[in-house]
């Protein structure tokens, strides 16, 4: 099953952000870098499904006051996540191959 | 610092379980980086709100989605009952829209529920205070009154009376069945201490009465035996509502005097609210005041004076049985020695409390309740249907919804949904109605029935109209459902547009319509029964006329005018300047008025005549003054009424009435004598009276005597102070009275003036209770007549407008107006017929159970058993023709274009 658009972009920022990444900061980092503003839930509602497919690994931290007791999820990108981003990435290649767009642009 | 508490518990209701933790955890975190930053607080909260917002929304559609996805494998018993209620909804909302559609038949199924239930309403809390609540007694089943019996073809007259004398009392107390006999006599006293004084009912009760009926004062104590013991202290025990409205219900009025009839009497307690005497129930002027009754036990004079109502308790283990068969053994004895005479067959018996206090009003309510239900059956017969021909018009789209899946069941229970949505909403409705209904009786007469005036909408009457709306909902919605669910989806579809004709569903409707006309014939019989039995009660003749008098009630009392010569002096120098009154007519007094007031008898000696052992010469006791017989119209059969020259001093005399004159002096009773006492003067009989009804307008007419109130002492020694006062006027009596009271008051200002009534509303009240019955089943008479009519009215205006293209095809073939017309009223009148039938076996059946409220009226009134069935069938021919000429107006051409697109 190939990856949305938003799954690509989820499994982007944590291989960006590196072993550890959470929520908040993977929300933040898409966020910062495409601008488009997702809601916390639905990024861990992603993660999660990722997860299932074996595409990003997780673990979780002991819970501190600074959270209100609460415990953290660190995601990390799997092999199997980063085989997923290079087919798509190979994909997006493919197609964009040959493609010339400066005669659309112009003159329009 | 912590981020907004109500968002995060939001939040944590949407989240699901498996990220709950983890966005709550970096949502603190960011808050508190942010605060960290130099954010302020309400800022803060704000970002943190568009985070609740943002992520609610993901969440609530991926919680739709699981459950969706777990719904489809089947697998989670847990989520049942959810979406059945989900379920429910969803055929409540559709059924919503569906009504919403069609507002008419919305409109006439709940008002036609609402007149069905809200009636049910209103009358199953008249049997449930009426009937079904306890007395407010200990253990009220175990109390019974006692009462005496003598049969008839005794020289004394026949009678069933419910009073007991003081000697009989005591002998009573004997029998080891009753654990324990109170008595009362309840008697207006003036209560006299304070500004103003007011006559209030009073009773005077052995002190056993509280302990019997096992109710203890609520302030204070009831009375002790020295109190009720002749030469004890005079004290006296207050109602909850005098206490509260002469002595403000200060506690300090126990133990401080009151002063009644100008004796001062100690308070010794209050009693609790609801208190009543066994008495009450049957008088809109409750007791108010209860005084020590104090009989000697040593005089056992008064055998003959029946003026006690007793009441006792069935000893634990005893059967009332067995207690009567303790009693009539008593009653042997009694006759054995000589104080009854063996042919009288006097007895004595007890009936239970219940019994003695509704009497016929338990068969009148139950009666009614069976009518008010069977208003309902008419009314879901109707609504049934009015469902029935809905859904006939419903076939297309029912089928395109078994054409896109509906299954059976689904189309079942919605068609079930929108029944119910329709009863409930009647049954909300009927409840408001019932409410009125209900208020409307009771403001009515509160007094026609015992304990009318308790009876409430209570908790009970929401719980039982529910109950009543849902079982209505699938009894009327039940048929229409399944039978409209059963159809042929390829024939419906097919039949692109046109109505089904066939037989198939008018074999319901008319069923329905039969059950209806039945019910409503049994409804309508019962109904005429009593406005026959209520028409031959009102127009007996009393005895007296009704017209233009008022009557009051006064008393004198002893402080004021110490001896008879005294009293005498007042009536007759008040009743003198009221005839001087413009406006009166006539003006006299009696001591109890007819049908108001009951009177009791007396036992007499006749001149010449020697008592035979056992015998009794007695007659019902009437005092009088001059003007009394002319007030009230009571015709003179011989001789003449009483006058002014019947002074004390005079030739003593008496008026007597005619039954008598019947049978004592069957040969003339003018110049005959008789006497009241042992020792007392002769009394010259000066003229006969017709009959008046006294105890009762259907009751038997007693021997009655009548005594000028100057000449009352001669005679007794005492005087009657209380006395009835009647003034006959030219016009309005009611107008009177301001100026009556005003010459009382002029007279003396202590002497209160009580039970100010019409004779006209003495009369009503005598037929107060049959009057309530026979309004209530006449009104449920006419909604069920109304009812079958709409009923026969409706199916045939279906039957015309179906058959429109078979009607003018006939037309077209040749067949006139007319016999089409007859054509469909033969088909109505057959329904009607069947129905007719069938309700006048059912009213032979059930008018048996009338019996005890008609008057004069046989239960198979063959007047009424002809004339409703004649009714009903005029009624269901011109609900056919109505419909049937419709038919025919329609040109055959028109019809056959129409009835065939």
């Amino acid at each position: 099953m190939p990856l949305t658009d938003f799954e690509q972009l989820v499994l982007l920022a944590v291989a960006r952000l590196g072993p550890g990444a959470y929520g908040m900061v993977v929300r933040d980092e898409i966020r910062a870098r495409t601008g488009r503003s997702a809601s916390l839930a639905a990024v861990y509602s992603v993660l999660g499904k990722l997860e299932r497919r074996g595409l990003v690994a997780s673990w979780v931290s002991e819970p501190t006051s600074r959270r209100g007791g609460r415990a953290t999820k660190h995601f990390t990108l799997g092999r199997e996540g980063a085989l997923a981003l290079r087919a798509a990435q190979s994909v997006m290649h493919r197609m964009w191959d040959g493609v010339e767009l400066s005669s659309y642009l112009e003159g329009r | 610092m912590r981020p907004p508490r109500i968002a995060e518990w939001v939040l944590a209701r949407l989240l699901s379980p498996d990220t709950r933790e983890f966005v709550l955890g970096d949502l603190a975190d960011d808050y508190l980086t942010a605060r960290e930053r130099g954010v302020g607080a309400g800022r803060a909260a704000l970002i943190y709100w568009v985070h609740v917002i943002q992520s609610a929304l993901p969440s609530i559609r991926e919680r739709v989605r699981n459950r969706r996805e777990r719904a489809a494998r089947g697998i989670n018993r847990t989520h049942i009952w959810e979406e059945s209620m989900q379920r429910l909804l969803q055929d409540l909302r559709f059924a919503t829209r569906t009504l919403r559609r069609s507002p008419l038949f919305a409109l006439v199924t709940v008002v036609t529920l609402a007149v069905g239930i809200g009636a049910n309403a209103a009358i199953f809390s008249v049997v449930r205070a009426i009937l079904l609540a306890p007395f407010p007694y200990n253990d009220p089943t175990r109390l019974v009154i006692l009462a005496n019996a003598w049969d008839e073809g005794s020289t004394t007259r026949s009678n069933r009376g419910h009073s007991v004398s003081e000697p009989e009392l005591l002998d009573f107390r004997q029998s080891e069945a009753l654990d324990g006999l109170g008595a009362y006599n309840v008697d207006p006293v003036n209560l006299t201490d304070g500004a103003e004084a007011v006559r209030i009912t009073a009773a005077f009760t052995t002190a056993e009465v509280f302990g019997i009926l096992g109710v203890e004062a609520a302030h204070g104590r009831t009375f002790e035996a020295e109190e009720d013991a002749p030469g004890g202290p005079l004290v006296a025990l207050l109602s909850h509502g005098l206490w509260q409205s002469r002595y403000g219900g200060e506690r300090s009025v126990i133990g401080s005097d009151i002063e009644v009839d100008g004796r001062p009497r100690t308070v010794v307690g209050i009693m609790p609210p609801d208190f009543r005497l066994p008495a009450d129930y049957q008088t809109s002027e409750p007791v108010q005041l209860w005084l020590p009754l104090r009989l000697d036990p040593t005089d056992l004079s008064g055998r003959g004076s029946h003026y006690l109502e007793v009441v006792g308790r069935l000893r634990d283990g005893v059967t009332l049985e067995q207690a009567n068969a303790d009693l009539l053994s008593i009653s042997t004895a009694l006759i054995e020695q000589g104080f009854y005479s063996p042919e009288s067959n006097f007895h004595s018996y007890v009936v239970p409390l219940d019994e003695e206090i509704l009497g016929n009003a338990r068969a009148a309510v139950w009666l009614i309740y069976g009518a008010v239900n069977l208003v309902l059956l008419i009314a879901c017969a109707n609504v049934a249907n009015l469902m029935l021909a809905r859904a006939e018009t419903r076939r297309r789209e029912l089928a395109i919804r078994t054409a896109l899946g509906a299954g059976r069941g689904t189309l079942i229970r919605q068609l079930l949904t929108e029944s119910v949505i329709l009863s409930v909403i009647g049954g909300g409705v009927g409840l408001v109605l019932g409410w009125g209904v209900l208020r409307a009786l009771i403001a009515v007469d509160p007094a026609s029935v015992p304990r009318l005036a308790e009876v409430r909408l209570d908790g009970w009457a929401v719980l039982y109209v529910s109950t009543v709306s849902i079982a209505t909902g699938l009894i009327f919605g039940v048929v229409p459902a399944i039978r409209s669910s059963r159809l042929d989806m390829h024939d419906e579809l097919k039949e692109s547009g046109r109505t089904s004709g066939g037989v198939r569903h008018h074999r319901w409707q008319r069923s329905l319509v039969a059950a209806q006309v039945a019910l409503a014939v049994v409804l309508v019989i019962g109904a005429t029964l009593t406005v026959r039995s209520f028409g031959r009660l009102t127009s007996i003749d009393p005895g007296f006329t009704t017209r233009n008098i008022v009557s009051m009630r006064l008393s004198v009392q002893p402080a004021s005018y110490p001896d008879a010569a005294q009293v005498a002096g007042f009536y007759r120098q008040l009743l003198d300047r009221v005839r001087a009154l413009p406006g009166v007519e006539r003006a006299g007094a009696a001591r109890v008025l007819p049908l108001a007031q009951r009177i009791g008898d007396w036992s007499i000696h006749i001149e010449g005549r020697e008592e035979r052992p056992g015998e009794d010469f007695d007659g019902d006791w009437q005092i009088a003054t001059p003007g009394y017989f002319e007030a009230m119209g009571i015709p003179l059969r011989a001789g003449r009424y009483f006058e002014d020259i019947d002074r004390i001093d005079g030739v003593q005399v008496a008026v007597i009435n005619d039954a008598m004159a019947r049978l004592y002096w069957p040969d003339g009773a003018l110049g005959r004598r008789f006497s009241i006492g042992q020792n007392s003067p002769w009394l010259e009989i000066v003229g006969v009276a017709g009959d008046v009804r006294h105890n009762g307008i259907s009751g038997n007419i007693n021997a009655k005597w009548y005594i000028p109130h100057e000449q009352f002492a001669a005679s007794i020694g005492s005087t009657s102070r209380d006395m009835t006062l009647v003034v006959r006027a030219i016009a309005d009596p009611l107008q009177l009275v301001g100026t009556v009271r005003g010459v009382v008051r002029e007279m003396n200002s202590d002497i209160p003036i009580s039970s100010v009534q019409t004779i006209e509303q003495v009369m009503a009240a005598s037929v107060a209770q049959q009057r309530f019955t026979m309004s209530l089943l006449f009104a449920f008479g006419a909604i069920a007549l109304l009812l079958a009519t709409i009923g026969v009215y409706g199916v045939m205006s279906y039957t015309v407008s179906e058959r429109t293209h078979e009607l003018g095809l006939r037309r077209a073939l040749g067949a006139s107006a007319g016999s089409v017309v007859g054509m469909v009223v033969r088909q109505g009148m057959l329904v009607a017929a069947i129905g007719i039938g069938v309700g006048v076996f059912t009213a032979l059946w059930v008018t048996r159970f009338m019996g005890t409220v008609l008057y004069d009226v046989g239960v198979r009134d063959p007047i009424t058993f002809v004339g409703v069935p004649v009714l009903l069938a005029i009624v269901a021919v011109a609900a056919s023709v109505v419909p049937a000429r419709r038919a025919v107006v329609v040109e055959p051409i028109t019809a056959l274009r129409d009835g065939g697109a």
